[in-house]
Order: structure tokens, then sequence, then C-alpha cells
């Protein structure tokens, strides 16, 4: 019990608390905007984290994403405009629901069950991540390198429109992994003899590349112009939510499990979850004929579902160091630098630091409520910022982040690069999230394999041995090869043509 | 703008063809079987299958005109895109000279002026923005950004 107190205690520090709530508001402010992701909001708290406690920094990363998923709701329910990705799934249907009047109701089910979802997934990351954890202490790197294998082979086939574009975006992270010195061989690897990339590419202005910069780039080249907004006058926001809350619970339930499972798979996160939700909303309902109409029983499934799919991708983060999504990945990033190296020893060694984590997840979503009705009156305001003014100001946090990580101009000078990068990606329809597990997952993949192969003496056969690692193969290989599998049917049923 | 996928293939197959005879000068880990170069090697080789089955896949679809421009057909956009980039670069070589606070300010007001800010709003914005971002980053988060003769006197 001690160190469940000793957790709490790390968090009810006036700093801590304050650090959690003006993060959230920043990413309400991210979420809110369109264009601008979740991710990007972690993205840009990144430099700032660096001056912080390790409590502090990661009470203020998951804060902010749990209220930057949610405040995407607002800009997709008003314009039709999904403010960030994880909202497009239901965005058609909020704005249905705002032309007939009833945005407050629409809202009004984002912010409740929003916050729901978030707490079912933390509920399941409090209690399974420590029994997975107990589990992991017994992984060699056989499990570790399928762990990491499939996490990067589900992010390119459940994700992307096109596999064959997400291997590619996925190549791309694992040969950025590969530079510097940090490699099997302690040699330096692609470094072009430049003492900079001895180290490694920086992660954090990578990502604030290609996530923020390749953003600023493309609203500079539309010319940035201004959003129209639809309705601006909001009712009680309230109404309904007695009977949402009533009618709709097999919904909720379906869309917290589907979401938090998704969430735990390690490449899939909350933007899967919501269209995954929605469709199978739709499916069950016993008025499918509604859906797309501005019905909120889509809407209630798929909301709760990309918040508890935030808390789920905690759990491989925390217990094998491998992410769920790409916000995770990034998070993960922070843990190692902050000393909250994560894997199966951390539960064992600083458990007060896994209690606070759990203990700020559940803060963080109850905040959720009264801050999100807060932004509903404000979220209509901060639409009308000019975007003229606004990403011009983005692309200077943006330099000025990326400088602070080591207080170079190296730090730019990479940003600037993948943020190029990262359009042109996007230009080319390559999805980024693969290229950004590569790069995060890279090192593990490549000394799991180099020290598994030496083990084994060679022997690939020797990946099957043990019984964990072996069920993970198979489950890995059965991700891989389904698709092709199904490819193939396909076209042995098609028929000829004559 | 975006190239089609054929040419797009290719790029990715000449990378990994370059990739692949990078990793090959890579020395062995001695009495080792793997080394450094094994990972780098299977990197290569998944990227140029990627590139083949793109390629296959973009001739039976037909491929399409080699370049799109898209939005890159107006000179005004392209333009935008370009000089985002080189609002940057001007930023990175004046800052060591000038200090933050007048390097700052000359790469908003330049991104303004692109967008079409009318220069009566842009100038107090640019200035104002920049002085904010000084006072918590140097100040609050003591971040040490580039000084020069306004710092100086701050």
């Amino acid at each position: 019990m001690g160190a469940i107190e000793a957790g709490i205690g790390l968090v009810l520090h006036w700093h801590v608390i304050l650090t959690i709530f003006i993060a959230a508001a920043f990413g309400l402010v991210v979420g809110a905007i369109p264009g601008l992701t979740a991710t990007m909001a972690i993205a840009l708290l990144v430099p700032i984290t660096f001056f912080m406690d390790p409590i502090s920094a990661v009470g203020a990363m998951i804060s902010c994403s749990a209220m930057a998923i949610f405040a995407g709701d607002i800009p997709s329910t008003l314009m039709r405009m999904p403010g960030t990705p994880a909202s497009a799934a239901y965005t058609d249907e909020c704005y249905a629901m705002t032309r007939k009047g009833e945005a407050e109701v629409a809202l009004g089910a984002n912010v409740l069950f929003s916050a729901l979802g978030g707490l079912f997934g933390t509920a399941v990351l409090i209690v399974s991540a420590p029994l997975l954890a107990e589990v992991a202490l017994g992984f060699s790197s056989f499990e570790y390198f399928w762990l990491a294998l499939l996490g990067l082979t589900c992010a390119i086939f459940i994700g992307s429109g096109s596999p064959v574009k997400g291997l590619i975006s996925l190549f791309l992270g694992l040969f950025v992994a590969c530079i510097g010195l940090d490699n099997p061989a302690g040699i330096p690897r692609f470094t072009l003899g430049n003492t900079d990339l001895m180290s490694g590419v920086d992660f954090i202005p990578a990502m604030i590349g290609l996530f923020a910069v390749s953003e600023v780039i493309r609203a500079m080249a539309s010319g940035a112009k201004d959003w129209e907004v639809k309705q601006t006058a909001l009712g009680n926001p309230l109404r309904g939510w007695g009977t949402m809350f009533v009618k709709y619970w097999p919904q909720q339930i379906r869309g917290n499990i589907t979401g938090t499972a998704i969430g735990i798979l390690p490449g899939a996160g909350a933007d899967i979850a919501a269209w995954v939700s929605y469709a199978m909303s739709r499916k069950f309902s016993k008025t499918p004929e509604k859906f797309g109409t501005g019905h909120v029983e889509g809407i209630i499934e798929s909301t709760s579902s990309n918040n508890a799919a935030l808390a789920g991708a905690w759990v491989p983060a925390l217990v094998f160091g491998i992410p769920g999504d790409s916000i995770t990945a990034i998070v993960i990033g922070v843990l190692y630098l902050k000393g909250l190296n994560p894997g199966p020893t951390l539960f064992l060694n600083n458990p007060e630091s896994i209690y606070a984590v759990f203990f700020i997840f559940i803060v963080a979503n109850l905040a959720m409520i009264p801050l999100g009705l807060a932004a509903l009156k404000a979220g209509t305001a901060l639409l009308k910022v000019p975007r003229r003014i606004l990403m011009p100001v983005i692309l200077l946090f943006c330099v000025v982040g990326a400088f602070a990580v080591n207080n170079s101009v190296y730090g730019i000078v990479v940003m600037l690069g993948f943020g190029v990068l990262g359009f042109f990606m996007e230009e080319h329809d390559v999805p980024i999230a693969p290229c950004v597990l590569g790069i995060v997952l890279g090192k593990m993949l490549e000394e799991s394999f180099v020290t598994s192969m030496i083990k084994a003496d060679g022997d690939l056969l020797g990946f099957f041995y043990r019984p964990i690692s072996a069920g993970l193969g198979i489950v890995t290989l059965a991700v891989l090869l389904l698709p092709l599998w199904s490819l193939l049917r396909r076209r042995l049923r098609a028929p000829r043509p004559a | 703008m975006r190239v089609n996928d054929l040419i797009l293939a290719i790029a990715v197959m000449i990378g990994a063809a370059a990739l692949a005879a990078a990793a090959s000068t890579l020395p062995p880990i001695p009495g080792q079987k793997f080394g450094a170069d094994v990972f780098p090697m299977a990197i290569a080789g998944g990227l140029f299958l990627c590139g083949l089955v793109l390629a296959v896949q973009s001739l039976r679809a037909g491929a399409g005109p080699a370049l799109m421009l898209g939005w890159a057909r107006e000179m005004p956009a392209l333009l935008r895109a370009g000089g985002t980039l080189a609002a940057v670069v001007l930023y990175m070589v004046l800052a060591p000279i000038t200090g933050f606070i007048i390097a700052s300010t000359l790469m908003l007001l330049a991104l303004f002026l692109m967008l079409k800010v009318r220069p009566l709003t842009a100038v107090p914005v640019a200035l104002i923005a920049t002085l904010c971002v000084y006072y918590s980053f140097a100040h609050g988060l003591r971040v040490p950004l580039p000084r020069g003769l306004i710092e100086g006197m701050l």
C-alpha cells in the first residue's frame, strides 16, 4: 500500500496539479484548432517538459493528450472539420446534428463520454499493466523482438490505406534509427562524418518537424485562410446527459472495450479506434438507417472509444516500452530522458511513479468534464483566431522548441529536414505514424534481433523455441500474412475476364 | 505537388540500392556473424521490395501524369511554401549575429507579409510574439537563446 500512497503523494503538489491544468488548457487550444493534432500538441509540449520534474512532465503529457483528443470534437461538430484525426470518423454525424440545431447535445455527449471512456481505459491500465509486467519480467530478446515487430506490423496493416506506402514509411523510420554510434558494433553508421549525427538523429526535433512544421508548410502554401463558423450560440450542453447515459449504455461499454483493446494493440491508437467503433455501432444498431442523419448513438460509441484508446496505449508503453500509438511513441522518448525507462523493471524499482501515472490519468479524465464544458464556451471564440497570425507563431514555437532540446542550431536543422519530409510524405499519401514507430522501435528491433541471432547461433527457428516467443511470433506472422491471404483468395474467386 | 507512384517507386528503389551499398562498407565485428550491417541490409531489401510492388501496382493501374502540380501550379502557393523554409533559414543565419529578438521578429514579419497581413498589424504582432517567447524561454526556462545587442540591454 505504501507505494500507492507515495504515488498519490507525488502528484498532490501544487506545481504538479498546476502543470496538469495548464497542459490541459494547452491541449484544448491545440485540439480545438483544425489541422493541429493531439500528437502535434505533445510534440510542441516536449521541449518544455525538459524543464520539469519527471512526474510533472508525464502529467502534462497525459492531460494534454486527453484534452486534445476531446477538443478535436468541437470544430468537427461546429464546422465539419475534425480538430484531430481521431474525430474524423464521426465528424459528419456531429455536423448533421449541428444542422438540426442540436450542436450542444452532440458536444455534451462528446464531453461526457470522452471522460467516461478515458476512465474505463484507465481502469484497464491500472489492472492489467502490473499483471503484464510480471509476465514481462521473464521476457528475453526473442520476445522483445516479436513484440517490436508486432507493433510495427499492426501500424502498417491496420492504420493505412496502402500497406505498401505504410511499409515504405516504416523502413524510412527504421533507417533513421540506424544513424549514429549506438549499434551492435559501436561504429559510426551513416553519419557522413558529421559529429552531430554520431549520437543519432535527435528524436524530438524530428517529431516537431514531422507533425508541426509539415502542417505549417501546408497551411502557408494554401494561404492560411480563415474558417467559416456555422453555429456559434450554444444551448445547455448538459441537456440529455441522463437519458443518453441510460439509453445507450451498451454502446458506451462496447466503445470503451473496443477502444481500450485497439489502444493496447501496439501501433494502433485513437484514430483507428474511432473508425472501428463507429462502424461497429452502425452494424449492431437497431436503427442503422438513422446513422449519418445526426443520430447520437454512433457518436457516443466512437467518442468513448478514442479516449479509451488513449489510456490503453499506455499499457504496452509502460510495460514493454513499445508505443501503442504515435503519442505514446513520443512519451516513451521523454520517459527515457527523465530516467523512467519503461519496461517491467520500472514496476519493481519505481512503483510509486507508476501509481502516480495512474492517478494522473484519473485526475485528467475527471477534470475533462468541467474543463470541457468551459472549453465549449471558449472553443467557438478560438475558431475565430486568424490563421494568418497563428501559423507563423506556431513556427516560431517549433524553432525555439527544437533549439531548446540541445541548445544547438542542429536541432532546428533536423526539425526543418523532417518538416519537409513529412510534408512530402503526406502529399504522396505516405502515412507518418509508421515512420515514427520505426524511429522509436528501430533500436529495440535491431538489438533484440542481433542478440537473438547470436544466442541462437544464426538459427531462425530459435525465435520459436520459447513458448511465449512462439505465440507472439505466430500472431505477428498472422497479422502479416492474413491480408496477403485474403487478397489471394479474392483473386482466385474473382471471375476471369472472358 | 506530387510525382506519380511509378516515379516514387523508382526513387525508393534507388534509395534502397544506395543504402545497401553504404551498408556493405560497414566493417564486421571480429568473430561474429552478425554485425552493424545486418539490419541496414534488411531495411534496404525491404525498401527495394516495396518499391518493386509499388511500381507493379502503379503500372497496372495506369500510372497517370508524371507530375501532378496541384497547388504548386499556383506560383504564389509555391513561393509561400518555399518562403516558409527560407524564413527559418534566415533566422538560423541571422540569430548568431543579431541575437534572438531581431532574427525572430524579422522571421515572423516575413511570414506575416507572405500571408498578406497588413504591415500595421504585422509589425506589432511580430514584436510582441517575439518578446513573449523570449521572456518565457530565455528567462522562464533559462534556454540560452542567441544574444545580441538588444538582449544585452534587457
